[in-house]
């Protein structure tokens, strides 16, 4: 499945053009030139599609003030676009007043044919005639096609029905178009698919967990099955995983993970007080003794948070987590990356990892194609770290070498003295 | 101008190798890389094929490829290449005996690692055409901070704000790159074991052919090993502005002196195709260099080797 992202002036990074390959890949860059912005992309368009807009750029950005690129000129607005397979969604945010201007222009296309487009400030939208006008709400198109197949598939099942799915994919729009229903619903289906691929995007920021929070208080019991940004609800997570048979698989991926990056850990139980749901660590070198997990040491934590990110994510969707190297020893972060890509396979995911890790870097020594760069001066990033090495010259080093030493992701040429 | 890339190993020479020679040479540009791991903190074989897979040639490789990557092609090409580049080392007291061992195993692991990297025949020869005529190798022997004791400037800067105890290498009677230095304080202290040596104590074996820690006994005030001399900051201070014809300047001596110095300075003449400010040529004579490393060898892997 196609999967890419774009933007303009969106934070410190001038313009996106960034397709994210299948498996593992990483983002590698200089302190300040966008890597996490970058990472936070899949998560805005996620949060505009299921909210809005504006409580994107609220909770990704904190407001209006430094969404925008600071370089771009007075006269450009920023902007995001998704596409996914031949479904094409983009959106130009307008600022106005310190606020996101409601209505923002945006478009929607299907094998580069435009099917919906909405000019700024309008509450209506054309299709592809270019003829019929349709009634938009104040939602960005994926949103209102989404809404819009839901009611129709609600009142009129049997327009939709084939072999009684309730989820589409591309092909079921290929054949939905060879058969008598109207395109427009087609094209309805095509926008409320790319707005259903959005919702499995997750983004997790290891500087966000809160470790200490949770070895201190535990967790509160939930039925959670995906992991918080904070990692709070972590062990409730695990046990629920455990319990279930639809989900055991992903428990049994965390502690068969944990146990080989951490040899000494045998099992994992837990314990709840009331509402507070907490760990124990069963040890292989005292098999009679159960240590609270407040007594482990923060690179198993960190491993275990990891673990549960990955497993969290959806089927087909996309987890970017930041700083992944963080408290771990480089056997932790090798065991990690190497069960990273093999949920990754099982699971059709894209896990993107934002690093500064030598250790991490190297992980892709037989894959530099899956390092991608961000350095200031690009117009367009990220780009491929084999679009600006031959994979040949590449192999003769360790990428971890070439990036401690400035070949990429630094902020520019050497000094000069 | 031309652009000259320095390779080296050392944290002093990283930040003030490229400044240093900007002096000598103020029309061209000089600039460091990162410093890269270093070859010869462990004695050298004389035998690169047979303990080419040893750990502890790693760096080795790695300081090759390093070479053979600033002229190979597939690199960036957003970015200037250099016209020249300049590898540097320091012999250290393990190889000090043999130089040559360093020198040879430089020259096999660049012509190996030439013959394992896969380029095609026109991209290959080209290669080995701009290594030969565009990238150096050059020793500081035993290392960098030999030369401070040969410009009263350096030595000054290095001990500032002053010795705390006289000097008694005399750089005017002696070569400073066979540095055997007489004060019996100085040797007489007892050595510490390594492992209850804190780092840059200068209580070490064989120290008074060592440079640094003679350094660090002159700017040690309690003699505890704790010296006031910081490489990255005094030894910067005194490599930035040290007077290099001054260091190899053989004035009333009847043998030339400091000849692996002159061998760099007379290369980079050559290269740069001007004497550096402050030396004649008749100073920078192939005879009264050092023959490791220059005048060029005839059948050349590198500029010099």
């Amino acid at each position: 499945m196609h999967l890419a992202f774009r933007a303009q002036a969106f934070g410190p990074l001038n313009r996106v053009d960034w397709t994210v390959p299948p498996g593992v890949s990483a983002i590698v860059g200089p302190n300040r030139a966008g890597k996490s912005t970058l990472l936070a992309l899949p998560e805005f368009i996620r949060i505009s599609i299921d909210s809005s807009v504006n409580d994107a750029v609220k909770q990704l950005f904190g407001g209006t003030a430094y969404f925008r690129n600071l370089n771009a000129p007075a006269t450009s607005s920023p902007g995001v676009g998704l596409s996914v397979e031949t479904v094409a969604w983009d959106i130009d945010i307008t600022i106005a007043a310190g606020a996101i201007a409601p209505l923002c222009a945006e478009q929607l296309k299907r094998d580069d044919r435009v099917v919906f487009s909405r000019a700024f400030g309008s509450s209506e939208g054309k299709d592809d005639s270019d003829v019929k006008r349709i009634s938009l709400g104040p939602r960005v198109l994926p949103a209102i096609c989404s809404e819009t197949a839901q009611q129709i598939l609600e009142q009129k099942p049997e327009v939709f029905a084939r072999d009684n799915k309730k989820t589409f994919t591309l092909s079921d729009l290929e054949f939905l178009e060879k058969s008598q229903i109207p395109q427009l619903l087609v094209d309805i289906l095509a926008g409320s698919w790319l707005a259903s691929t959005s919702i499995h995007f997750a983004s997790y920021r290891t500087y966000n967990y809160r470790i200490q929070h949770l070895l201190r208080y535990g967790s509160t019991h939930s039925s959670d099955t995906a992991l918080e940004r904070s990692g709070e609800n972590v062990f409730p997570l695990l046990r629920n995983w455990r319990d279930d048979s639809e989900t055991e698989h992903r428990f049994d991926f965390v502690i068969s993970t944990l146990r080989e990056a951490f040899p000494h850990v045998k099992r994992l139980d837990f314990e709840q007080a009331g509402d507070t749901v907490t760990m124990m660590i069963r040890d292989r070198r005292w098999p009679d003794r159960k240590i609270p997990i407040s007594r482990e040491s923060t690179g198993l934590i960190t491993a275990l948070l990891q673990l549960c990110a990955v497993a969290s994510c959806k089927r087909g969707g996309m987890v970017t987590i930041d700083e992944l190297e963080t408290s771990l020893h480089p056997h932790a972060i090798r065991v990690l990356i190497a069960a990273f890509r093999r949920w990754a396979t099982e699971h059709d995911l894209r896990i993107v990892l934002a690093t500064q890790s030598e250790t991490v870097l190297d992980q892709f020594h037989d894959d530099p194609g899956q390092i991608y760069v961000i350095e200031p001066k690009q117009e367009t990033s990220p780009r491929s770290l084999t679009d600006m090495f031959d994979a040949e010259y590449l192999a003769q080093f360790s990428l971890g070498d070439l990036f401690s030493h400035l070949e990429f992701g630094s902020n520019g040429d050497l000094d000069v003295e | 101008m031309a652009r000259v890339v320095l390779l080296t190993t050392g944290a002093m020479e990283e930040k003030a190798f490229a400044g240093s020679l900007r002096r000598l040479f103020p029309d061209h540009e000089f600039i460091s890389k990162p410093r890269f791991d270093g070859f010869t903190s462990a004695r050298l074989p004389p035998d690169y094929e047979t303990y080419r897979e040893r750990r502890h040639l790693l760096n080795l490789e790695k300081f090759a490829k390093e070479i053979i990557g600033c002229f190979a092609p597939g690199g960036r090409t957003d970015r200037p290449r250099p016209d020249f580049v300049l590898a540097l080392e320091d012999v250290e007291l393990h190889n000090d005996g043999e130089p040559g061992n360093i020198t040879r195993a430089l020259r096999d692991a660049v012509t190996h690692n030439l013959g394992t990297w896969k380029m095609e025949g026109s991209k290959a020869d080209r290669t080995r055409e701009d290594l030969r005529t565009r990238c150096s190798f050059h020793l500081m022997a035993p290392m960098t901070e030999a030369y401070f004791f040969a410009d009263p400037g350096a030595f000054a800067r290095a001990t500032a704000p002053g010795p705390e105890r006289r000097c008694r290498l005399d750089a005017a009677t002696c070569d400073v790159e066979a540095f055997r230095v007489e004060d019996p304080e100085f040797q007489a202290t007892a050595s510490v074991p390594k492992q209850h040596r804190e780092r840059h104590d200068w209580r070490i074996d064989e120290r008074h052919r060592h440079p640094k820690s003679y350094l660090g006994y002159l700017t040690d005030t309690k003699l505890d090993g704790r010296a006031r001399y910081q490489e990255t900051v005094h030894g910067v201070s005194a490599l930035a502005e040290l007077d290099w014809p001054g260091v190899v300047r053989r004035g009333a001596r009847a043998t030339a002196v400091a000849r692996f110095a002159r061998s760099m300075l007379a290369d980079l003449s050559d290269m740069l195709e001007t004497p550096p400010v402050g030396l004649e040529d008749d100073e920078l004579q192939p005879a009264d260099c050092h023959p490791l490393t220059w005048p060029p060898p005839r059948d050349r892997v590198l500029r010099n080797l």
